[in-house]
C-alpha cells in the first residue's frame, strides 16, 4: 500500500476549496440509495465494505492543505464503518426526511472520508441503504464500483474470507500520470485550443428569473422529474439515427434551442460532465476522474434544426476529444472576473448519465422510478430516490435513463431563481421542441413550436382584461350627453378662474361645434388647437368633436419649428389659438381664428340642437408624437378607441360622479385625454390646471390643496418633483402613474403618502393606457391589460414565448389607433396581422414578460437595453440606484459610443444646498453596482430635461464632448515616469481607459491593490516607497511627482494626512484599528468637514514588519510623540475605530497627563478594554480567523475560516491556508505580495495580543462613543464603558454594523455628527489663542480627492 | 511559505534593584517567588518543600502568556549565594533556561538576566519576533514593580529605623 501524500487535481482542488469555504455546502454530495427488502446480514455488509476500503487507497484518504496544495493524505486509522439508524418508528414522510437530511450532512474533508455508509430500518425485513459520497474525491463511477464490489463481497462474506488486496491501479497513479511534463504539456496545448474555440462566448446565460438574483450562489437547488412519453423517445432514437448523431446529441441540440429561445441570446455554452475515464486501465479505479467539458451553440435567424444538430455533432466532438482539458483551466482562461451569483462560465448544464456499471440501477436515480425490483448479491432492492447535487447550475438536465421504453429526466435548478411551475414549464416546453423536432428536422429552431396548445391558451388567459366590458362602440359626446342633463347643475369642469357647470359646458361646445361646422366644415376633417389651458380649452376641445372633427392638439410651448411640422403634416381645416407667432402664421393651408376674440362672441348665442354629426369610427384627435426620422408622426385615435379607455378606467379602478380629476398635462401629450374627457363623460369634474402651474412643484401643490381631488394621474417625474418639494402626499386622492417606468421606491412612496396607486402602461399608438396594475406594495408590474385590450408577449418570429420568458409586447383590441396619419407604410410596418387572432397587432418595441403571478412586467424599451462588454445593462437600474444617495434629487442615465467605445454617463441634479464630489457619487454607485453599470462619466446638471409630455429629453441632456471638458479631463501622460505609471495601473486595475489625474481608488483601486502598486513601485522604480504612498499619492501625476522628488523619503512614517484643513481648526487624529491600515478613514474623510485638519496613524510595523509594538501605551507613545512635534501646542482630537479607540483612548491620557488639552474622543464601536471584553480564547488562531475576515471587509465580501479549522491545521500550514482560502474567495489577488501580508498579519497579531495585555484604567476625557445598532455581537449597550468610566461620556448610536458604520452610506451619519460635534467646540476654541502649527514633517499630500 | 522559525529565543536584562544582596538574592533565586512578581507566572510549588532551595532543587511552575497555558518540571541548575543563580526546564511545552547574575553595589545589587528558550511550534503562528518582544516587554513591567516594590520595602525600613 502506497502511503505517499499526493497532491489532488486541479477540479479537485477546485471542489474542496470550495467546501472549504462553504463548510456547509451540501451540493457535491453524490447519493445512491435503495431499498433493501427481506432479511440481510448487517454483519456481512460490514465485512463487506471494509474489505472494499482496503482495495481502494480512495477510501482510506483524507485530505489535508500541504504549502496551499490540497492533496491526499492517507488515513488508516479511519474504517468505513456503515452507521446503523433504525427509524421505524418515524412515518414515511419523516423516514424519507431524515434519509434526505443524512444524505444532505456536509463532509469536512480534512477529516472525514470522502464515503460514508448508512443502513437506515424503516420496517421490519425493510431497509435502507444510502451512499453518500464527496465529489471532489469520488464520482458517479466510483459510486457504481463500490456499490458492485460491496455487493460482490457481501456474497464472498457469507463463503469464504477472501483475503482482501490493492488493486494493482490505483487513483494515485492517474494523479501520477497527469502530473507528468509530457502530459502537462499536451494539456496546455489542447487547453489552448478549446479556449480558442470558445472564445468570445457569453459566459452569462440570460435566463429570466422568477425571484431577484442574489449576489451570491447558496447552491441550494430541487429536482423535477420528466419522461419524454415512448412514442416520442421511440421518435428521437429514429431521428437521431437518420440524422447520423447520438440520441445525446439530439437531446441536448433541443435543450440548446430551448435555452436560445427562453434566453434570446444566439451564443450560449453548455456544460456536460464527461467520465474523465478514456484510459481502460482506469476503468475499476475509484476516485473523481470527472472533468466538465463545455460546448458552444452559436446559431441565427434561419439556422434550421438539421444545421443545428451537425453543429452540436461538431461541438460534442470537438469537446470530448479535448475533455481532459481541466474545466477549471478553462475559467481561468475564459472568466476575467467572477460572477459570484452565477456558476462559472456555464450556468447550464446536460448530464447524459449512461454508466456501464449502473446500467441495471439507472432507474434508481430518477424519481419517476418504475419501481422494479432486482436482485443484487443475494439481495432484493428496489429504487429509493433521494434527490442530490441540486443548486451548482441555474438549470441542469439529467438524462440517460430508460424506463419502459420511455427516456426519463431530472430537472434540477436552482429554487432561489426559479419556482417550480416556471420549471415545469420548462420542461414542456422541452418536450414540445422535440416532437417538432422529431417530426422536422429542416424546421427553423426560432419558428418551432414551443408551447403546446393548451400552454397557449393559458398564455391567452393569463394576459385577458383587468375588466370585462362589452365592446360597445360610442364617441366621447355621446358619453358626455349621458350626463349633461342628469348633471347640469354640477360643475364640469374648474379651473384656477372659474367654473363650468355640464349644462354650460353642454352650450358652450354645442355652440362652438356649431361655429366651427357652419365656417369651415370641419366634419371628417382636423381642428387645430392652439391654446393655453383653461376651462374653455376643454369646452373647446368638446365642441371640435361634436362638430365631426378630430381635434390636434399642439401646445403653445412647443419650440416654433416643432409646431410648424405638426402645422404643415395635420392637413388641418382650421387652427384655433389664442395667441400663434409669426413664425406660424404662414404655415399651413388651414384658416386660423383668434380664439380669444371668437369664443366671447360665441358665447352670447343662443342654446342651439346640433344635429348627429360623429360616428364611433371618427377619429378624435391625431395627437404628434417624436418620430426616429426627426420629424413628429401623427397618431390617429378614434371615437371608439378613445371611448374604451374610458369605460375601462370608469370600471377599473371606477370612476364615479363624485370623483375630481386634476388635469395638469399639456393638452399634446395623449395621456391628458383621460385627465380631461374622463370626469366629464361619467359624471365627474375636471380640474384644469394652468401651465404654469402644472409646471412648478409649490403651485401645483397649491392647486391640489384647492381643488381637493380625488384622482391625479402623472408621470414619476411629476410625482418625485412633488415629493421633493415636500408634499406629503393624500389619503384620499387615487394616483394614476405611467408615461415612464415606475421606480420601486417612487410606487412604495406613492403608496405609503396616498389612497391607491396604479401603475399604467401603454402607447400612444393603443390610446394613451392599455394595462393598469393596482400597487399594494412588492415588485412594480404593469398589470393586466384593459378592457378589451389584447397583450402578447413574441419572441422575433411573433412566437408566444412561455410564460416567465422576456418577448416584445405587442397589443391588440379595441385601443389600437386607426395608424400614422398619412403615413400607411409606418403604419403597416408597426400594425401588422395579429398571428394569433383576427386582427392587427402593435409591436410595442418594450420588451416585457408574464412573471409567474400572471403579471405583466415591462422590462424597458428594446431600445434602451444596453451592452456593454458583454453587460446586457438596464439603464433604469442604475438611475435606481444612485437616486439611493441622500443628495441626489434626480438621475438620468445615457449609454454614448466614442471612438467605437460604449461607455454610460450619469446626469445627476442634486437638492438645494446640497454638494457632492464627482468621484463620491461614482464611490457611491460602485458600492451599489456591479462594476460594469457604474457609469464612467458623471456630470451634475442644474435639471434633467423634461420633454413636454413629461419625459426625461435625452437629446437635451448635455453632449458627451461637453462633460469630457467639464467633469473628466483626460490628460494623457506628459513624462516617461507618467507613461510608466500609467502601464502599471492599466495592467493592475484592468482598467484601459485611465487619464493620469484619475484617482487610484476611485478606478477599482484599493488597500491590497495599493500595496501591491507600492510593491511594483519599488521594482520597476528602484525607488524606496513606503504603502501609504499610494494613499498621499493617489493619482498618476500625483505620484510622478512625488518619484522624481523623492518626497516619500520618510518611508516609515507613520502619519497621514488625510485632509489639511484650515489651521485655525483643531485636528483631529485618527488610530488604526488592530489590521494597522487606515483605509478604513477614507469614506469617513470625504464627509467630514473640510475645514478640519484630518490625519490617521499607519501602523509602522505594515511597513517594516520589526517597527510593531506589542503594548498599547508603547504604540500611543510613538503617536503622542509625533503629535506633540507636530502640534506642539493647543487642543487636539483624537478617535478610533475598533482596536484604534483604544489606542485612542491610552493616547488621550498620555496627551492629558502631559497637560495637553483633548476636545473631543471619538470611538468608532470601540470595545472598552475590560477583561470581561477580552475573547475567551484569544489565541493566535483567533486572531487569524479575526485577520481573515477583517482581509475580506473592504472587498464587501466575507471570509469565515473559524479557529478550530485553523487549529486542527497544522501552524506552518495556517497562513497559507488563509492565503488560498482568500485567494478562492477572491479577497486576495493570486498574485498578492504575501510577505506583505505576512506583514499585515504580524501587526494585526501583535495589536490583538497588545489589546489583551492592556490594563484597565479611568481616563477622565470627553469620550463620544458611536455604537453599531446593527452588530450582531453583543458587548452591552455601552461595549463595557459605563463598567470602566461610569456615565463619564455621550453615546451615539448609528445604523450599520460594526464594519458597516465606516463605509457608504452608513458612515456619512458618524461624519455628520462628528462635524457637529466639533462645530459646536469650534466655536469655543475661537476663545482661545491659537498657536503657531509645525506642520514640516507631515506628509503634504492630501486625501480629499481619495474615494 | 514557512513563517516559523525554530529559531532560539534570548533574551538578556540586566538592572539593579535597591536592596541589600541577601535580600535580593534570596528573594530572586527562590522560584517559589516566581508567582509573587511575575505576572505571567500563576503556579509554583517546590517538589521536596523540606528542604532548602539548593542545586538540583526540583519544582513545577505554571505560566500564562499569550494566551497559552504552559506548566513545567524545572530545576534549578546553579546556586551560588551572591553570585549565580540558574534553572531549566526538565519536560514541559518546550524547554527552556536562564539564570541571574548578582552584583553587589551601594544600597543596591546589578542583576543580570538572561533567559533561552525553543518555542517550537508552541506558539503557533505568532512570529518568533513578537513572542520575544511581548516577553521582554512582561519582563520589563514585572521588573520595575519589582523594584518598586524594594524600594517601598527599603523606605519603609529607613523610615522605621
Amino acid at each position: 500500500m502506497d502511503n505517499k501524500e499526493i497532491a489532488a487535481s486541479s477540479i479537485q482542488s477546485g471542489l474542496y476549496y470550495l467546501q472549504r469555504t462553504t463548510p456547509e455546502l451540501s451540493a457535491y454530495n453524490v447519493v445512491f440509495s435503495a431499498k433493501i427488502s427481506g432479511a440481510f446480514n448487517f454483519d456481512d455488509l460490514q465485512s463487506s465494505a471494509l474489505r472494499v476500503q482496503q482495495q481502494h487507497e480512495a477510501l482510506r484518504q483524507t485530505m489535508v492543505l500541504r504549502d496551499g496544495v490540497p492533496t491526499f493524505r492517507p488515513d488508516n486509522t479511519q474504517q468505513l464503518k456503515i452507521n446503523a439508524v433504525d427509524i421505524t418508528q418515524l412515518n414515511a414522510e419523516d423516514q424519507f426526511n431524515a434519509i434526505h437530511s443524512d444524505s444532505l450532512r456536509p463532509f469536512n474533508l480534512d477529516a472525514d472520508l470522502c464515503v460514508r455508509l448508512t443502513i437506515f430500518k424503516i420496517a421490519e425485513q425493510e431497509h435502507v441503504l444510502l451512499v453518500t459520497a464527496h465529489h471532489a474525491c469520488f464520482d458517479f463511477w466510483s459510486l457504481a464500483l463500490l456499490i458492485e464490489e460491496l455487493g460482490a463481497g457481501y456474497v464472498a462474506a457469507t463463503n469464504t474470507a477472501l483475503a482482501p488486496q490493492d488493486k494493482p491501479l490505483q487513483f494515485s497513479d492517474w494523479l501520477n500520470a497527469i502530473g507528468e511534463p509530457d502530459y502537462k504539456n499536451k494539456i496546455e496545448n489542447q487547453c489552448n485550443h478549446v479556449a480558442e474555440v470558445l472564445d468570445g462566448a457569453p459566459t452569462q446565460l440570460d435566463l429570466a428569473c422568477d425571484y431577484t438574483r442574489p449576489r451570491e450562489m447558496a447552491y441550494t437547488g430541487k429536482s423535477l422529474a420528466f419522461e419524454i412519453p415512448e412514442a416520442l423517445t421511440q421518435s428521437i432514437e429514429q431521428a437521431a439515427k437518420a440524422q447520423g448523431v447520438t440520441v445525446f446529441m439530439f437531446l441536448l441540440s433541443a435543450y440548446q434551442v430551448l435555452l436560445h429561445r427562453y434566453t434570446g441570446q444566439d451564443d450560449i455554452l453548455i456544460g456536460s460532465p464527461s467520465a474523465g475515464r478514456s484510459r481502460r486501465k482506469f476503468h475499476g479505479v475509484m476516485g473523481n476522474f470527472v472533468n466538465t467539458i463545455v460546448t458552444r451553440s452559436k446559431v441565427c435567424s434561419q439556422t434550421t434544426f438539421a444545421e443545428k444538430l451537425a453543429a452540436t455533432f461538431s461541438s460534442v466532438a470537438d469537446a470530448v476529444k479535448h475533455d481532459a482539458v481541466p474545466f477549471v483551466k478553462l475559467v481561468e482562461k475564459l472568466v476575467t472576473k467572477r460572477d459570484p451569483s452565477r456558476s462559472p462560465l456555464v450556468q447550464a448544464y446536460f448530464a447524459w448519465d449512461k454508466l456501464p456499471q449502473l446500467e441495471q440501477f439507472s432507474h434508481f436515480f430518477s424519481r419517476n422510478s418504475c419501481g422494479d425490483s432486482l436482485t443484487w448479491h443475494g439481495l432484493t432492492l428496489s429504487p429509493y430516490w433521494i434527490p442530490q447535487q441540486e443548486g451548482q447550475f441555474d438549470i441542469a438536465f439529467e438524462m440517460g435513463a430508460k424506463i419502459n421504453g420511455a427516456l426519463t429526466g431530472t430537472l434540477k435548478y436552482r429554487d432561489d431563481l426559479f419556482c417550480a411551475q416556471s420549471m415545469q414549464n420548462f420542461i414542456e416546453c422541452y418536450i414540445n421542441l422535440l416532437a417538432e423536432f422529431t417530426r422536422d428536422s429542416q424546421i427553423n429552431i426560432y419558428n418551432a413550436a414551443i408551447l403546446n396548445e393548451q400552454q397557449q391558451h393559458k398564455s391567452i388567459a393569463l394576459s385577458k382584461p383587468c375588466v370585462e366590458l362589452g365592446a360597445g362602440e360610442e364617441t366621447l359626446p355621446a358619453l358626455f350627453s349621458q350626463w349633461a342633463a342628469s348633471r347640469a347643475g354640477h360643475n364640469a369642469i374648474e379651473d384656477e378662474s372659474g367654473v363650468m357647470t355640464y349644462a354650460e359646458l353642454d352650450w358652450v361646445s354645442t355652440a362652438i361645434a356649431n361655429y366651427l361646422r357652419s365656417n369651415f366644415a370641419v366634419t371628417g376633417k382636423r381642428v387645430g388647437v392652439y391654446l393655453e389651458r383653461d376651462r374653455y380649452l376643454l369646452a373647446t376641445l368638446l365642441g371640435v368633436l361634436k362638430a365631426g372633427a378630430a381635434y390636434v392638439p399642439i401646445d403653445p410651448k412647443l419650440p416654433t419649428a416643432r409646431a410648424k411640422m405638426i402645422i404643415e403634416d395635420a392637413d388641418l381645416s382650421v387652427l384655433l389659438t389664442s395667441n400663434l407667432p409669426d413664425a406660424l402664421r404662414s404655415v399651413g393651408q388651414q384658416s386660423t381664428v383668434l380664439w380669444p376674440t371668437q369664443l366671447p362672441i360665441l358665447l352670447t348665442q343662443p342654446a342651439m340642437v346640433l344635429p348627429e354629426l360623429v360616428s364611433p369610427s371618427d377619429s378624435a384627435y391625431v395627437i404628434f408624437t417624436s418620430g426616429s426620422t426627426g420629424r413628429p408622426k401623427g397618431v390617429e385615435i378614434s371615437h371608439t378607441s378613445a371611448a374604451n379607455l374610458l369605460r375601462s378606467f370608469a370600471q377599473q379602478p371606477g370612476f364615479t360622479p363624485d370623483d375630481k380629476l386634476l388635469a395638469i398635462t399639456t393638452i399634446a401629450f395623449d395621456i391628458s385625454i383621460l385627465e380631461l374627457f374622463l370626469p366629464i363623460t361619467h359624471g365627474g369634474t375636471t380640474c384644469i390646471v394652468g401651465r404654469e402651474s402644472a409646471g412648478l412643484p409649490d403651485a401645483l401643490m397649491a392647486c391640489i390643496e384647492r381643488f381637493s381631488p380625488s384622482w391625479m394621474q402623472a408621470t414619476p417625474a411629476t410625482w418625485k418633483m412633488l415629493f421633493t418639494a415636500g408634499w406629503q402626499g393624500r389619503d384620499s386622492l387615487t394616483v394614476l402613474c405611467g408615461g415612464e417606468p415606475l421606480p420601486q421606491s417612487l410606487a412604495e412612496k406613492l403608496h405609503a403618502a396616498c389612497g391607491a396607486v396604479y401603475n399604467v402602461y401603454g402607447p400612444t399608438e393603443t390610446t394613451i393606457w392599455s394595462t393598469l396594475s393596482a400597487f399594494n406594495g412588492g415588485d412594480v408590474v404593469i398589470g393586466q391589460p384593459l378592457a378589451n385590450t389584447q397583450t402578447y408577449i413574441l419572441d422575433r418570429n411573433y412566437n408566444m414565448v412561455p410564460q416567465g420568458v422576456v418577448g416584445e409586447l405587442f397589443i391588440a383590441g379595441q385601443g389600437l389607433a386607426k395608424g400614422y396619419f398619412n403615413q400607411p407604410e409606418l403604419t403597416a410596418k408597426s400594425f401588422v396581422s395579429n398571428p394569433h387572432a383576427n386582427g392587427l397587432i402593435y409591436h410595442t418595441g418594450d420588451l416585457a414578460r408574464v412573471n409567474k403571478d400572471g403579471q405583466l412586467e415591462c422590462l424597458g424599451r428594446i431600445g434602451n437595453q444596453v451592452k456593454i462588454r458583454g453587460f446586457r445593462i438596464e439603464l433604469d437600474d442604475i438611475e435606481e440606484n444612485i437616486r439611493l444617495h441622500a443628495a441626489v434629487k434626480d438621475v438620468a442615465v445615457t449609454a454614448n459610443t466614442k471612438d467605437d467605445e460604449r461607455f454610460l454617463t450619469c446626469y445627476f441634479v442634486l437638492h438645494e444646498g446640497q454638494s457632492l464630489d464627482v468621484s463620491e457619487i461614482k464611490h457611491h454607485a460602485k458600492g451599489l453596482l456591479p462594476q460594469y453599470m457604474v457609469p464612467a462619466y458623471f456630470m451634475e446638471i442644474p435639471v434633467i430635461p423634461l420633454n413636454s409630455n413629461g419625459k426625461v429629453d435625452k437629446a437635451k441632456l448635455p453632449s458627451t464632448d461637453d462633460i469630457t471638458l467639464v467633469s473628466r479631463e483626460v490628460i494623457a501622460p506628459n513624462t516617461e515616469d507618467e507613461i510608466k505609471l500609467l502601464g502599471l495601473w492599466k495592467a493592475l486595475l484592468g482598467v484601459e481607459t485611465l487619464c493620469i489625474t484619475d484617482d487610484f481608488f476611485d478606478v477599482g483601486g484599493h488597500s491590497l491593490l495599493a500595496v501591491q502598486l507600492a510593491s511594483q513601485l519599488k521594482k520597476e522604480f528602484e525607488a524606496e516607497v513606503s504603502d501609504n504612498f499610494v494613499l498621499s499619492n493617489p493619482t498618476i501625476e500625483k505620484m510622478a511627482v512625488a518619484l522624481a522628488s523623492h518626497t516619500d523619503e520618510q518611508g516609515a512614517q507613520c502619519l497621514v494626512t488625510l485632509n489639511a484643513g484650515n489651521a485655525s481648526h483643531t485636528p483631529l487624529f485618527l488610530m488604526h484599528p488592530i489590521g494597522g491600515t487606515v483605509y478604513c478613514y477614507l469614506a469617513l474623510n470625504q464627509y467630514l468637514d473640510k475645514e478640519i485638519p484630518v490625519y490617521a496613524f499607519q501602523s509602522p510595523g505594515i511597513e517594516d514588519a520589526d517597527e510593531f509594538e506589542v503594548a498599547i501605551e508603547d504604540i500611543a507613545k510613538k503617536y503622542v510623540d509625533i503629535i506633540v512635534e507636530q502640534y506642539p501646542t493647543g487642543i487636539i482630537q483624537l478617535g478610533g475605530w475598533c482596536f484604534g479607540g483604544v489606542i485612542a483612548y491610552e493616547a488621550a491620557d498620555q496627551l492629558q497627563k502631559m497637560g495637553r488639552e483633548i476636545s473631543g474622543l471619538y470611538l468608532f464601536d470601540t470595545r472598552a478594554p475590560i477583561v470581561k471584553n477580552h475573547p475567551s480564547d484569544g489565541d493566535d488562531a483567533t486572531l487569524l480567523s479575526w485577520f481573515a475576515r477583517d482581509l475580506a471587509v473592504p472587498m464587501n465580501k466575507t471570509l469565515t475560516i473559524t479557529p478550530d479549522e485553523l487549529r486542527a491545521i497544522d501552524c506552518d500550514e495556517q497562513f497559507n491556508f488563509v492565503l488560498q482560502q482568500a485567494k478562492a474567495a477572491g479577497v486576495v489577488a493570486q498574485d498578492v505580495d504575501e510577505d506583505k501580508l505576512h506583514n499585515y498579519f504580524q501587526v494585526y497579531i501583535a495589536n490583538g495580543m497588545a489589546l489583551q495585555m492592556y490594563e484597565e484604567k479611568i481616563v477622565d476625557v470627553p469620550l463620544r462613543l458611536y455604537v453599531a445598532l446593527d452588530e450582531p455581537d453583543d458587548y452591552g449597550q455601552f461595549l463595557g464603558w459605563d463598567e470602566l468610566i461610569g456615565d463619564n461620556f455621550d453615546a451615539v448610536y448609528l445604523p450599520g454594523t460594526h464594519n458597516s458604520i465606516m463605509y457608504k452610506p452608513n458612515v456619512e451619519a458618524l461624519a455628520k455628527d462628528i462635524n457637529q460635534t466639533v462645530a459646536q467646540q469650534h466655536v469655543i476654541k475661537t476663545l482661545h489663542l491659537q498657536q503657531p502649527i509645525k506642520q514640516s514633517n507631515i506628509q503634504q499630500a492630501t486625501m480629499e480627492s481619495v474615494a | 511559505m514557512n513563517h516559523l522559525d525554530s529559531k532560539v529565543i534570548e533574551i538578556t536584562m540586566d538592572y539593579e534593584i535597591e536592596g541589600s544582596m541577601m535580600e535580593v538574592f534570596n528573594f530572586l533565586a527562590n522560584p517559589e517567588n516566581d508567582a509573587l512578581w511575575q505576572s505571567s507566572c500563576d503556579t509554583v510549588e517546590l517538589m521536596d518543600k523540606t528542604k532548602a532551595v539548593a542545586a538540583g532543587s526540583q519544582y513545577t511552575i505554571g505560566f500564562s502568556f499569550l494566551s497559552r497555558r504552559m506548566h513545567f518540571q524545572a530545576e534549578v541548575t546553579d546556586y551560588a549565594f551572591g553570585e549565580r543563580y540558574g534553572y531549566r526546564s526538565l519536560n514541559g511545552p518546550m524547554s527552556y533556561e536562564g539564570g541571574y547574575r548578582f552584583t553587589e553595589r551601594e544600597n543596591s545589587v546589578f542583576v543580570e538576566w538572561f533567559f533561552r528558550a525553543v518555542p517550537g511550534k508552541f506558539f503557533g503562528i505568532i512570529p518568533q519576533s513578537l513572542i520575544k518582544k511581548t516577553l521582554t516587554k512582561k519582563v520589563g513591567e514585572d521588573v520595575e514593580r519589582l523594584q518598586q516594590t524594594f524600594r517601598a520595602t527599603q523606605l519603609a525600613y529607613e523610615e522605621s529605623a
